[in-house]
């Protein structure tokens, strides 16, 4: 097993190439263990105990961000967050149109679900496909985006108010290949959607032209 | 990608080495790392999308395009 130190800087350098992209996050007390498919251990010391954790990057220059790191990792207590009971679909950022092979869920506490077509989809989820899966997401302001199979993305946030048919959204995708079209919020606002990658940001520059930004505007359909 | 309309958005594509719009339909840039910006763009055919962001489901009546596994699409160049 690699042993690395957490030092306060930008970045730590993490070997193994993608492995850093397709590993298992395990908070360990204070430490950061990243697990392989194939078993493959790298320990970070330290790294939850510093208060600005570095973001991890690949000898490549693929870079995860702190925030992901840590939201990858799950709660200090798995599964111990109050139950939402009546009014899920009121919290709940999205619906899953439809879900292809094995699609899953896992809330910020800690707790992973299957995905089905019509199954609620919240901030913070990671949503995860296996080889063969795929699942398509259509979110409140009706962005659609779509991965596909061996694909991790996390929902980092998505704030929209439907009377003015604004707000703010952020999603970031770690691995496999996606499709979106912007929906309302980018429409109004087009600074207001980011997309981050392990070596990009993708943001919308125009929806379309300008006499078309309101809500029935056409939208930015893009992929990578 | 373009809708059926042929309108096309804009999409900036950035990182700490550089940016760029895309703004045509099927236009394509490659990023490697982010001690790289993106690069020079290019216009990709209609069948290298698709092959990219193939249709794997019918049953949402073409909404939505399924990805591929990103190798699929690079044998095919």
């Amino acid at each position: 097993m690699v042993v690395l130190t957490a030092e306060t800087a930008e970045t730590l350098i993490v070997p193994g190439g993608a492995f850093l992209l397709r590993a298992d996050y395990v908070r360990e007390g204070g430490d950061l263990l990243l697990v392989g498919a194939d078993g493959t251990k790298i320990l970070i010391q330290g790294y939850f105990d510093l208060a600005e954790p570095p973001a991890l990057m690949s000898e490549g220059g693929a870079v995860m961000a702190a925030d992901l790191v840590v939201r990858l990792a799950g709660p200090l207590a798995p599964g111990q967050y109050a139950d939402a009971g009546d009014g899920l679909e009121e919290q709940a950022i999205g619906r899953v149109e439809e879900s292809i092979g094995e699609a899953t869920a896992t809330r910020v506490d800690g707790t992973t679900v299957s995905l089905q077509k019509d199954s609620f989809v919240f901030q913070g989820d990671i949503i995860e496909t296996d080889g063969g899966g795929a699942v398509a997401i259509v979110f409140l302001d009706e962005t659609t985006f779509s991965i596909g199979e061996d694909a991790r993305m996390v929902l980092d946030e998505l704030i929209f108010d439907p009377t003015s048919l604004e707000g703010s959204s952020s999603f970031s995708v770690i691995s496999g290949v996606f499709v979106f079209v912007s929906g309302d919020i980018a429409a109004n606002n087009p600074k207001a959607m980011e997309v981050r990658t392990p070596v990009a940001t993708l943001g919308i520059a125009a929806p379309r032209s300008p006499a078309t930004r309101r809500r029935k505007a056409k939208k930015t359909r893009s992929c990578c | 990608m373009s809708e059926g309309d042929g309108e096309v958005g804009e999409v900036l594509v950035s990182n700490p080495s550089g940016q760029v719009v895309l703004s045509q339909a099927n236009e394509t840039t490659i990023i490697t790392s982010v001690f790289f910006g993106p690069e020079d763009t290019f216009v990709s055919s209609d069948e290298e999308i698709f092959s990219l962001v193939a249709q794997a489901s019918k049953g949402a009546a073409g909404k939505f395009a399924y990805p591929r596994s990103p190798g699929r699409a690079q044998r095919r160049r």
